[in-house]
Parts: C-alpha cells; sequence; structure tokens
C-alpha cells in the first residue's frame, strides 16, 4: 500500500465512524422528538376531544334545561360541530396512537362516544325516536367518555414515557458504543503509524545494505533525510552505471555490424562493472577467432581445395562450430570423389544405350506400317458387310410381298369356288323350271287333240276352230323340244361345273404350298441377315481393335525417339559431370574407402 | 340448646333466600328504564317539550292571570302541593290532593280516578275547571295570541295550524311526559353500589317485598300497577266509580301512586287524609288492601316499630338525590 493510502485509509475509517455516529444520534434525536411530538399531537386530541365533548354536553345541558326556546337547527348545528371535532380528534389519536393497550381504550371510547352522541342526538331531536333517553342516561354517558378519555390520556403518557426512556437509554448507548469505537480507531491509528515507521525504516536498511553501507552511518533519525542520503549514493553509482552502458552499447552495435576487434574499458572505478568487461572481451576475443578461421576454410573450399581445415582449439559451441566445418570438408571430399567413381562408369553403359534405342526406333516404324495396311482392309470388308446387309433387306421384303400374293391367289380361288357353285345351284332351278315348262306343253298338246276332236264334231263350223288347235299342236311340240334341249344344256353345264370346282381346288392348294415355300425362304434370308448382322459386329470389334494397336504403335515410336533424345541428353550430361568433378583437389583421390576412414578416426577421436 | 341452634340456622337461611329473592327480583323488576317512551300521534321535540314547559309555568292560562300548572304541581314538592287538598284560583279547596306528575310517559290512566286516558286531555281539564284555573281554552288561544313570541313559537313549532287548544295540550303533555323522578340511593343500589342505601333501608325493602305486601300494588321501578284499588279509606268519594258511567264495583277506588320521591309528596292519599309515611303504614296495619270503607281489614299486616321505620327508610331512599327544574323565561307581553 502507498503511504497515501496507509495514512489517507486510517484518517477515513475515522472520519466515517464519526459521521455514522453523529447520523445515529440525529436519527435517535429525531425519533425522541418524533416520540415527544407524537405524546403532544396525542394529548392534544384528547384535550380537544374533551373539551369539544364538554362543550357538547353544554350545548345538551342548555337544552335540557328548556328555560328558552333555541332553533333546533342552531343547537343542532352547534352540537354537530363538537362531536365533528370529536371525531377529528378520535381519528388523530387513531393515527397516533401504536400500542395495543391504549388502541383498546381508544376502540371503547369509541363506542361510549357513538353511544353518547346517538343519544343526545335523539334528545336533541336530530334523530326521530320512539323513545328518548332521561338526563341521567345522557350524563352517565358523557361521564363515560369523560373517563375513558382520561384513561387513555393516562395510558398515552405512560406509553410515550416509556418510549422515550427507551430512546434516551438508546442515545446513551450509542455515546458508549461511540466512544469505545473512537477509542479503538485511536489505537489503530498508533499502531499503524509505528508499523509504517518500522517498515520504512527497514526498507532503508535494506537498501543501504544493498549499497554496501550500514544503518549506523546515518546522521539523523529523519527517515525522510536518510532516503535522501540513500538516493544521492544510488545517483553516482547510476552514472558510472550509465558510461559502462554507453561504453557496452557501442561494442555490442559493432559486433552486431560484424565488427568484432572492438574491446570495453576495463579500467573503471567499480570493480564489478570492470570484471564483466574483461569477461565480454574474452567472449568477442574468442567468436573473433572462430570466425575469421571458419572463413579462412570456407574461402579455400571455395576455391576448389577441400583439404583445408580449422585447427586451433576452442571450448562450447565455438568448438561445435570447428568440428561441424572440418566435417563438412571431410564429408564434400568423400561425395566428389565418388561422383568422379560414378562418372567413369556411366559413359560405357550410355554409348550401349544409345545404339538400342535407335534400332528400336526403325523396328517400331515398320510396324506401324503393316498396322495401317490392315487397318485399310479391314475397313473394306466392312463396308462390302454393310451392303450385303441391305440386300438381305430387300430379299426379305420381296419374301413378304410374296406370301401377300399367294395369300391373296387363295382366297380368290375360294371365291371362284364360291361362284362356280352357286352356277351349279342356278342350274338345278332352271332344270325344275324346264320340266314345269314340258308339264305345260303336255297339257297343251293334251288341249290342242281335244279341241281337234270338238272342232270335228263341230263340223264345218269347227273348221276354223281345227286350225287353231293345230296351231296349239304345233306350240306344245316346239314347247316340249324347247326344253328337252334346255335340259341338255343344263347337264352339260352341271359337268362343267364339278370340273371348273376341281380345278380352282388345285389353284387353291397350289397357292398353300406356295406360301408355305416362301415362308422358308424367309426364314433362311433371316437367318442370313443375322448372321452377316454377327459378322459386321465382330468385324467391327476388330477393326477398334486394329485402330488401337496402331495408336499404341504410334505412341511406341514417339516413345523411341524420346528415349533417343534423353539417352543422347545423358551422354552430354556425364561428360559435363566428368568435367565439373575434376575441378576439385582431394587430399585423398584414390577412393572412398580412405576418406570414410579419415572421419571415422576423427569421430572416435572426437 | 340444640333447638335454639336449630332456630338460628333456619334464620340465617331465611335471611340469605331473602337476600337471593331481593337481589333477584332487584335485578328483573327494579331496574330504571334508561329512555322515556313516546306516543305514536305526539312525537318528542326538545323546542315543543320547552314550549310545553313555559305553558306548564305561565299563569296566563289561568282566568285570572293568578295559576299555572305548577301552582299545584310544583316540582319542590314532589310535582305536588304540601295542602291535603289543593285550592283553586279562587282559593277554594278542591275535593282532592294533588296527584304527582312524575313518570307519566309511562302512565295509560290520569286524575285519581282514571277519567283521561291521555296527558292531553288530561291537562285540559285543570285549565277549563271552574274551581281550579278556569279559563276556557278558546280564551287562552286568544290570551296567547296577543304574545306575540307565542305566536312566533307555535308557526314555527306547529307549521300546519300554529297556536291552537290542542296544541297547547300536545305542548304541555310533552314537557310532562319529559318530567322523570331523578336517580335516587336506591336506584344506585339497584345498580350494584352496596352502600348506596342504609341496612335499614334495605330491610325495609325485604318487608317491602316480603310480609309488608306492598309490592302487590305498588310493583316496578316506578312502584305502581297503574290500576286502581280500594284500600279501605274512610271517605265519601266514590272514586273511579264516577269517572263514567256509574259503576258500583268500582266504588272507592283510586289509581296506585308512583312511590317515587314519595317523601316530598306528603300529605297522602287521594283526599290527602294521612299527613306522613307512618300513618299510611299504620292505616294498612288496620285497614289492609281489600276492605270496603269503614270496615277493618280481617288480615292485617302485622309489623313490629322496627319494620315501620325500615320501610320508612327504604321510602326515603326512593327521593331524587339532585333536582333541577329551573324554571322557564317566560316571553312578555
Amino acid at each position: 500500500m502507498s503511504i497515501n493510502g496507509r495514512i489517507i485509509m486510517p484518517a477515513c475509517a475515522t472520519l466515517f465512524s464519526v459521521v455514522v455516529l453523529s447520523f445515529v444520534n440525529d436519527q435517535s434525536t429525531k425519533r425522541k422528538d418524533e416520540q415527544v411530538n407524537l405524546a403532544l399531537v396525542a394529548f392534544d386530541a384528547t384535550n380537544s376531544l374533551n373539551n369539544a365533548v364538554l362543550s357538547a354536553q353544554e350545548v345538551l345541558e342548555k337544552t335540557a334545561e328548556m328555560t328558552q326556546l333555541f332553533s333546533s337547527d342552531e343547537t343542532i348545528g352547534e352540537f354537530v360541530k363538537q362531536t365533528d371535532i370529536v371525531e377529528n380528534s378520535l381519528t388523530h389519536l387513531s393515527e397516533t396512537i401504536d400500542n395495543t393497550e391504549a388502541r383498546d381504550i381508544l376502540d371503547a371510547l369509541q363506542g361510549n362516544i357513538q353511544a353518547w352522541k346517538n343519544d343526545s342526538l335523539i334528545f336533541l331531536g336530530a334523530i326521530q325516536a320512539n323513545a328518548i333517553p332521561t338526563r341521567e342516561v345522557l350524563s352517565i354517558r358523557q361521564k363515560n367518555v369523560a373517563e375513558r378519555s382520561g384513561q387513555l390520556s393516562v395510558v398515552i403518557r405512560e406509553g410515550v414515557d416509556r418510549r422515550i426512556q427507551m430512546t434516551s437509554a438508546a442515545i446513551s448507548r450509542q455515546y458508549t458504543i461511540g466512544l469505545i469505537i473512537v477509542l479503538l480507531l485511536l489505537s489503530f491509528v498508533v499502531i499503524y503509524a509505528f508499523r509504517t515507521k518500522q517498515s520504512i525504516g527497514r526498507v532503508i536498511g535494506e537498501i543501504t545494505a544493498e549499497l554496501g553501507h550500514t544503518a549506523q552511518e546515518f546522521e539523523t533519525k529523519n527517515e525522510i533525510a536518510q532516503l535522501e542520503t540513500v538516493v544521492s549514493r544510488l545517483r553516482s553509482d547510476n552514472a558510472d552505471l550509465k558510461r559502462f552502458q554507453l561504453d557496452l552499447a557501442s561494442v555490442v552495435e559493432a559486433a552486431g555490424q560484424g565488427d568484432l576487434s572492438m574491446r570495453l574499458c576495463s579500467e573503471r572505478s567499480n570493480d564489478k562493472l570492470n570484471e564483466i568487461s574483461r569477461a565480454l572481451n574474452t567472449m568477442v576475443a574468442a567468436a573473433e577467432q572462430i570466425i575469421s578461421e571458419t572463413s579462412k576454410v570456407m574461402r579455400s573450399f571455395a576455391n576448389g581445395d577441400l583439404s583445408e581445415r580449422v585447427n586451433s582449439s576452442f571450448s562450447g559451441e565455438f568448438e561445435n562450430l570447428k568440428r561441424d566445418v572440418n566435417t563438412t570438408g571431410n564429408k564434400l571430399e568423400e561425395l566428389v570423389s565418388e561422383i568422379k567413381i560414378a562418372t567413369a562408369h556411366m559413359t560405357p553403359m550410355l554409348q550401349q544405350l544409345q545404339g538400342g534405342t535407335s534400332g528400336l526406333s526403325q523396328r517400331t516404324v515398320a510396324q506401324a506400317k503393316g498396322l495401317e495396311s490392315t487397318s485399310e482392309a479391314m475397313d473394306d470388308l466392312l463396308k462390302i458387310l454393310d451392303q450385303n446387309e441391305d440386300r438381305t433387306e430387300i430379299c426379305k421384303q420381296l419374301s413378304i410381298e410374296t406370301t401377300n400374293a399367294a395369300s391373296h391367289g387363295q382366297s380368290v380361288a375360294f371365291d371362284a369356288i364360291a361362284t362356280i357353285q352357286k352356277v351349279a345351284g342356278n342350274a338345278c332351278e332352271i332344270e325344275s323350271i324346264s320340266q314345269f315348262v314340258e308339264d305345260i306343253a303336255f297339257r297343251l298338246n293334251i288341249l290342242s287333240i281335244n279341241a281337234s276332236i270338238e272342232a270335228a264334231r263341230a263340223g264345218s263350223a269347227g273348221r276354223g276352230f281345227k286350225t287353231v288347235a293345230e296351231e296349239f299342236r304345233e306350240l306344245a311340240i316346239q314347247t316340249h323340244d324347247a326344253s328337252e334341249n334346255i335340259r341338255k344344256l343344263i347337264d352339260a353345264s352341271n359337268v362343267d361345273v364339278v370340273m371348273g370346282v376341281e380345278q380352282v381346288e388345285l389353284t387353291e392348294t397350289t397357292f398353300g404350298k406356295v406360301r408355305d415355300e416362301i415362308q422358308r425362304v424367309k426364314d433362311a434370308i433371316f437367318e442370313i441377315a443375322n448372321a452377316g448382322a454377327e459378322q459386321s459386329h465382330h468385324i467391327k470389334r476388330v477393326a477398334s481393335t486394329m485402330s488401337d494397336l496402331d495408336r499404341e504403335t504410334e505412341k511406341n515410336a514417339r516413345l523411341v525417339s524420346e528415349s533417343e533424345t534423353v539417352v543422347a541428353s545423358l551422354n552430354e550430361q556425364a561428360s559435363h559431370l566428368n568435367k565439373l568433378v575434376a575441378f576439385f583437389s582431394q587430399a585423398n583421390p584414390k577412393g572412398i574407402s580412405g576418406s570414410r576412414a579419415v572421419v571415422k578416426s576423427e569421430k572416435n577421436s572426437a | 340448646m340444640r333447638r335454639v341452634t336449630c332456630g338460628f340456622l333456619a334464620l340465617v337461611l331465611l335471611w340469605a333466600g331473602g337476600l337471593a329473592l331481593a337481589e333477584e327480583r332487584a335485578n328483573s323488576e327494579f331496574s330504571r328504564p334508561l329512555y322515556i317512551p313516546f306516543p305514536e300521534d305526539a312525537p318528542y321535540s326538545p323546542q315543543v317539550a320547552t314550549l310545553g314547559k313555559m305553558l306548564f309555568f305561565d299563569p296566563r292560562l289561568s282566568a285570572d292571570q293568578n295559576m299555572s300548572c305548577a301552582s299545584c304541581h310544583n316540582p319542590s314538592f314532589g310535582w305536588e302541593t304540601p295542602v291535603a287538598l289543593a285550592v283553586g284560583a279562587a282559593n277554594i279547596p278542591l275535593e282532592r290532593h294533588a296527584p304527582t306528575i312524575l313518570n307519566l310517559a309511562w302512565s295509560e290512566h290520569f286524575f285519581w280516578d282514571g277519567r283521561a286516558s291521555s296527558l292531553e286531555e288530561q291537562a285540559k281539564g285543570p285549565i277549563e275547571a271552574p274551581l281550579e284555573m278556569g279559563a276556557p281554552l278558546p280564551e287562552v288561544v286568544k290570551r296567547l295570541s296577543q304574545v306575540s313570541q307565542y305566536g312566533e313559537w307555535f308557526d314555527r313549532l306547529f307549521p300546519q295550524d300554529g297556536l291552537t287548544e290542542e296544541n297547547i295540550l300536545k305542548a304541555i303533555a310533552t314537557y310532562e311526559r319529559t318530567i322523570v323522578s331523578g336517580w335516587s340511593a336506591f336506584d344506585r343500589w339497584i345498580d350494584g353500589d352496596a352502600n348506596a342505601i342504609s341496612e335499614s333501608a334495605k330491610r325495609g325493602f325485604d318487608i317491602f317485598i316480603g310480609t309488608g305486601r306492598c309490592v302487590e300494588c305498588h310493583t316496578g321501578w316506578n312502584f305502581t300497577d297503574g290500576q286502581f284499588h280500594n284500600i279501605g279509606l274512610i271517605t265519601d268519594d266514590m272514586g273511579r266509580a264516577l269517572a263514567d258511567m256509574y259503576d258500583p264495583d268500582f266504588e272507592f277506588m283510586f289509581k296506585t301512586p308512583s312511590l317515587r320521591n314519595i317523601a316530598l309528596r306528603a300529605p297522602y292519599m287521594h283526599d290527602g287524609q294521612l299527613p306522613d309515611l307512618r300513618s299510611v303504614i299504620s292505616h294498612y296495619q288496620v285497614h289492609g288492601i281489600s276492605s270496603s270503607a269503614n270496615v277493618p281489614d280481617p288480615d292485617p299486616l302485622e309489623l313490629s316499630a322496627q319494620d315501620v321505620d325500615d320501610l320508612i327508610d327504604f321510602l326515603e331512599s326512593l327521593t331524587e338525590e339532585r333536582t333541577n327544574v329551573p324554571s322557564p323565561m317566560l316571553p312578555a307581553n
């Protein structure tokens, strides 16, 4: 905590407690005043209540005496005025009273007043009733009120006295507590001041001890003066330190920029600073040496001499640096010799590889040409197959059409048979008609014979008639002949019809056979078509395989030519590498095993 | 010796029983009413009562203006006059003693013979009676009309008809109903104050309700049954028998008077023939209560001299302790 805080805190605590105490005290005093005021208000209220009751009673007495005639309104008005005062006082009392006993008395008083008021109003004629109170009743009522209010004021006075006593006791208690708090605070402040002085003294002692002095050196007991002495000493030490800091800053800055030649002055008055300077100087010198030697070795590496090494001895990280540089040299030497051997082996192999690749290239070209011609032949074959397919399709169509024609012919033959049979039916009918005609001819003949007989009987009168009968006979004969002819004709026709039917039936059977044959032809054509489609599918697959082969061959050709280029460039690179490796001179150019042995021996020695 | 003890014990028991009986009766019968009843047709008004009081004390209600109601019903003498027979305005004695007007609010019959059934009706009698105040009511109305304040007040209190005979009687009756005997020592004793009356008075009360048989007619707090009785007085007055149509059954019957303030109301009886309470008690010792005139009581009271003293002490305890009847300020002519 700051000195400020240490001083302000107790002061604030004191101030706060004083404020609190005075506040509490003030409140208590106010409370006491309130109690007294309450008591006064209650007393006022009881007094005014009593006075009002008495005044009202006077009004009542005046009326009861019946010596003068007063206006009813005036008397009642005066009375009510007083009872209003009484009721106001009651309200005041009920507001101010807070103890149970007084409250009970007040309630009883209210009852008394109510009874008194009610009877009085009846007596004054303000309330109409069929019975009025006697004067004794009125005075008893008034007496009850007075007694009760007297009781009330006694109780109120007692309550208030008790309250005031309690408040006074509380105030004196508060004073005692306040006094104790103030004493406690005072002792706290004294202890606090003592402790603060002690802790400041201890701090000063610690500082002077730190500065290499003893506390007894101070001429004064004032801690502030002691602190000032300490500060002046610290100030002179600080000036030395500042100079050292500047020196150190310049050396460190130079080192930071790569200049390690600068050194700190080690001839100061402060021994500690001199020690630090010397140690720093040693460090900078060591760093300078390792860096210069490492750079020398690196420089010779750059010039191609891998035999150079760091030789001085160092300690710690500097020694690690030396070892790493030397190991790097050894590793580089080893690497260079191994590369040289590898390139020497590589050159003849590369030449062989070059020859192989050129041969491969020529063969690949020839293969590609062969594949190309095969592919063309396949294309032609495919075209022919396509044509075949078309033709088969045409055959299919033709066979279908032919089948249809055969079916049609068959149905036509059926129709012809039916027609011929109908003609045969008609011939039968004609035969029956000719039969009928023949019958007519027969009857006509008989008729004509009868007519000739009758004409003969008539003699000469029937000569004309005989002629007619003759004519009739002639006609009958002719008719008979005609019908005979017709029958003959019909018989011949019937024979023809039977023959026609037979021939047509033959035709129909033939047509059925034709259709079946054509169906078989159609099936064969379908099979051919399917076989053709399958063939063409296979051939197409062969063709696509051929084109794949073609593409692969092309890729091979490209690869072969690329290989050729790569082998050529490898050759070139190998000869370049030979040239480069030749740049490094080695301490041990004979081989790998020797340099390895060197590394191992170094490791063992490390 | 044993007989004596037994007798003593019996006496003690009797005394204790009597005491208990007395207290019981006291509580039930003799407590005073706190309220004065008023009839429906004559409601109470303090102003009307005050006016009635003025009229009661106003001699202008008598023919020669030499007499008021209060002349015979004097508050100083228990609302009576201390003479045997009341004396009228013409200084001629009447036939009867003036009866008290105390506690008439509870009464149903008025006059000694009960010929009036309301106070209003009763009030009319003495005013108009030639031997008494002798002023016919129309005359009274005329006279009072001359008094401006009376006119004014009647107009105010009876706004319908103002100053009339009826209203004069109503006002007087209203006032009379407010006249109630005040609290006496006996009342305080009844209310529980054991020391309010003397031991003698207490014994007298026991005789009054016990062996004296007084309470048979003088019942209740007002000590009257309100009925009419023949108590064997030697008199020519036929009493209640004359009240209306002559009725021989009611011969010599008079209204039982209240005993309140009785010590102030001598002489006693309807014609004031007995000068003091002692002579009243002695009358009952001789004549009893139910004999006809001039016939001695077949069952007379047997009271010792102490009993008589005790009875008188008791009767005196019925006198009110505080009398305050200020006279009204009468309006000037």
